[in-house]
């Protein structure tokens, strides 16, 4: 089992159930999103509750779909620091509705949790492009 | 991709040595993010580059005019825009290891049509502080 599954499996519930603090246990400002135009900083609790909100309420827009996440590859950075390979799946009906894409996660060991600290996720990412040939509201990056 | 991802290490290490701050802002993005082992820091514009250098270079003169070597052990493409390299990175100075080699993960973006470091992972920052209190430059 993977150190970090938990981390994001916290994360989607999080997302899915629109529980901010269940998601603020598993995220450190600054939050620095890496895309493939530019560096995004979440430096506040103000900047990151937003993101979150975008995030969760795409999800609730469309509460049929299923949204899976699964670390595929964990590489230890010395003792506190991992980088994540983290495979997303968005399904519906057992249909995926975008091709599998992949995101890479940087967390620190804070006490004794895992927190995400960094996303390098490009902008083309597929559910991305979904969203916006569906006119859904919000980014997702992740 | 090799060569261009040596390239930026080459001048990104060199000009670090070297005190050429215009070379190193040159091949970072700004913000430049360090996700350290003790804290994440965001250098946000070209003067905050320019203090972290200029602190960088006080450590590396109080390091004995360290030099660096660094080898590349893996590149990761993400997209066609941004790389991810795991390099591992060593301090020399006076011909004798002093920093041990340690493994980084930088994050490169192309811009203007060349690689730029838009973020590093570093977990040798409480080992640098811990020497650097030793050595009485903390």
């Amino acid at each position: 089992m993977w150190r970090v599954q938990h981390v994001v499996d916290r994360a989607v519930k999080a997302l899915v159930e629109s529980d901010f603090a269940l998601y603020r246990q598993g995220k450190d400002t600054p939050y620095v999103l890496i895309h493939d135009t530019h560096t995004e900083v979440l430096d506040t609790e103000t900047k990151l509750r937003s993101y979150f909100d975008k995030k969760s309420k795409l999800l609730a827009q469309n509460r049929d779909q299923k949204l899976q996440r699964i670390v595929q590859q964990e590489q230890a950075i010395g003792a506190s620091l991992i980088q994540a390979t983290v495979l997303t799946h968005v399904e519906q009906n057992g249909v995926l509705v975008v091709d599998p894409f992949k995101s890479m996660i940087t967390y620190r060991l804070v006490g004794d949790n895992w927190r995400a600290m960094m996303v390098v996720s490009p902008v083309s990412s597929r559910w991305s492009a979904y969203a916006e040939a569906h006119s859904l509201e919000g980014e997702m990056q992740w | 991709m090799v060569d261009q991802v040596h390239t930026v290490l080459e001048h990104f290490c060199r000009a670090s040595e070297s005190g050429d701050f215009e070379g190193f802002a040159r091949r970072c993005c700004t913000p430049y993010a360090s996700v350290r082992d003790t804290e994440t820091v965001i250098f946000k514009n070209h003067a905050a580059l320019q203090t972290l250098f200029e602190k960088n270079r006080a450590a590396i003169r109080a390091m004995r005019d360290m030099r660096f070597g660094y080898e590349i052990l893996a590149i990761t493409p993400h997209g066609g825009r941004l790389l991810s390299t795991t390099a591992i990175l060593s301090g020399y100075a006076a011909g004798r290891l002093i920093v041990d080699p340690v493994t980084l993960v930088m994050i490169l973006r192309m811009e203007e049509d060349e690689w730029r470091l838009a973020a590093v992972i570093n977990p040798l920052m409480a080992r640098v502080n811990q020497y650097l209190q030793e050595q009485g430059a903390g």
